[in-house]
């Protein structure tokens, strides 16, 4: 049995910056055993333009496994095994260089479309598809970094050159992890299928999970009553991002009706004259930021807010905490926030803060929060 | 008008959350030129203004209301200007810095909210 090192993708950012490897992560790694051997046939191929098929069984042989993790980041190591103990491919030119290549290949490919380059001077269409999965679990904050031999500097691959790899690619639609959040309108449990019914009125289906039949149907029974899902799991986009259809379904959960993704859901739909023609739209980016930093910051154990569009294009927290009336106005654009306080059963016990929710500021209002929500218990 | 008349106040479907209505609702917008528009609740019932205003095209969950004792306790002049219609009051915040319009449009939907819903569609 002939091993080589073959791939040392370093995993920086978000998850990994603890040295730890989320599972799911290990979906998208096991991608590259069938991207590296398509790489290795269509070099092949390219060597050999005289022959139309790669010889019989090739790469039968080969077998990418993970061999350890290594520090500085998340470094897993994969390397190629080669089970048998001489490969030899056509006019005995031994299989194993192809393999070998495969990863310099990948390489350019994802340097070219950092720098708006074409990669498929470097990889074709079809392989360029596998980047479908490659890389799909990644977050915005992660990134992978590639380096070969020969070259000092590593090209980061993250979901930005993902997304450009698979637009140069054959396939028309790609697939993301997703987080939707829904309506169950549908349910066939002969057909073990369900819709889910997003805010715009969009019904996606999808199969039912024997494992998520029980939300599933409860959320069906509560149609009515607007009880909300969130899906997380795995849907097909068209080419301008728009989900088009369910492909996995991992987790759904039933929402709590204040579940603030949920809320601020709601704000996506609004548009400019919101306001009786007046009224500026919170924008998309600014929507989905707060939704991030709420995420990021605030504990879920944290009393959750109502949300409120402003006139300005701003967004509005509101708590009550017994009689603290408490309002946060956040300028989305400039990632601020406008703190009041006011007990309503006094004249002069009033609290006005302006925050800056990039910095500690955030610590601040979570930990005032907390001493609000404390005092409303005591 | 009275202390005890009602100022009906539509709400706009964005200003409601799970029933709770923001203090927002009971504060002049920017287009408001610093007055808040009511109706003289002694003079149209709250379903009939608010079927006035939809009419309009123009969007309300529904009808609270302040009364012109809470309005003016808060140091607002209350004024009956009938403009666009004979029943329209105007609840004037000119002069008053944010920090006192936040503070007391708190105040106004606490009030607001004792009486809840007068109509609701």
């Amino acid at each position: 049995m002939n091993k080589y090192e073959l791939l040392k993708p370093r995993f920086v950012g978000g998850r990994f910056d603890d040295h730890e490897v989320p599972l799911e992560t290990l979906r998208d790694i096991a991608v590259l055993q069938e991207m590296i051997v398509e790489i290795a046939k269509w070099k092949y191929r390219e060597a050999h333009p005289e022959r139309q098929r790669v010889p019989r069984g090739f790469a039968a042989q080969v077998e990418l496994r993970l061999a350890r993790l290594d520090e500085g980041s998340a470094v897993p190591v994969v390397v190629v095994v080669f089970l048998a103990a001489q490969l030899a491919g056509a006019e005995g030119e031994p299989e194993c260089d192809y393999i070998k290549e495969a990863p310099t290949a990948l390489f350019h490919a994802i340097e070219a479309v950092n720098n708006g380059s074409n990669p498929t001077e470097y990889l074709p269409q079809h392989v360029l598809s596998y980047f479908d999965r490659f890389g799909r679990s990644l977050r915005d904050d992660e990134a992978v970094e590639f380096t070969i031999a020969g070259s000092d500097t590593p090209v980061c691959f993250d979901q930005r050159s993902r997304h450009r790899l698979i637009q140069r690619s054959a396939a028309r639609e790609q697939s993301d992890e997703v987080r939707l959040r829904g309506r169950i309108c549908e349910a066939d449990q002969h057909k073990h299928s369900f819709n889910l019914m997003l805010h715009d009125g969009t019904r996606l289906p999808a199969s039912l999970p024997a494992s998520q039949l029980e939300s599933v149907l409860e959320a069906f029974k509560g149609f009515r009553e607007g009880v909300y899902v969130e899906l997380r799991g795995v849907a097909w986009k068209d080419a301008s991002g728009r989900v088009i259809r369910i492909e996995e379904v991992h987790h759904i959960d039933l929402l709590d009706p204040l579940d603030v993704g949920l809320q601020l859901d709601e704000l996506r739909a609004l548009g400019d004259g919101w306001l009786d023609g007046k009224g500026s739209a919170p924008t998309a980016e600014g929507v989905d930021w707060l939704t991030e930093w709420f995420e990021r910051r605030v504990p879920p154990s944290a009393a959750p807010p109502r949300f409120y569009p402003t006139a300005e294009g701003g967004v509005r927290a509101e708590w009550m905490f017994g009689r603290q009336d408490v309002s946060l106005d956040i300028d989305l654009a400039a990632r601020r926030g406008q703190w009041h306080r006011l007990n309503l059963d006094s004249d002069d016990d009033e609290e006005e803060r302006s925050l800056n929710l990039d910095t500690d500021d955030a610590i601040w209002l979570v930990e005032r929060l907390r001493q609000l929500e404390g005092g409303q218990r005591a | 008008m009275k202390a005890t008349t009602k100022l009906l106040r539509q709400i706009h479907p964005a200003f409601v959350r799970q029933g709770t209505v923001t203090s927002q609702a009971f504060r002049p917008t920017p287009k408001d030129d610093h007055r808040l528009s009511c109706d003289d609740g002694d003079r149209i019932a709250p379903e009939a203004a608010w079927r006035r205003y939809t009419g309009q095209g123009l969007a309300s969950s529904g009808v609270q209301a302040l009364t012109v004792a809470v309005c003016t306790s808060q140091g607002l002049l209350v004024e009956p200007d009938a403009d666009p219609y004979p029943e329209h009051v105007s609840v004037d915040f000119t002069g008053l810095s944010n920090g006192q319009i936040e503070r007391i449009s708190k105040r106004l939907r606490d009030h607001a909210s004792v009486s809840g819903w007068l109509f609701a569609p």
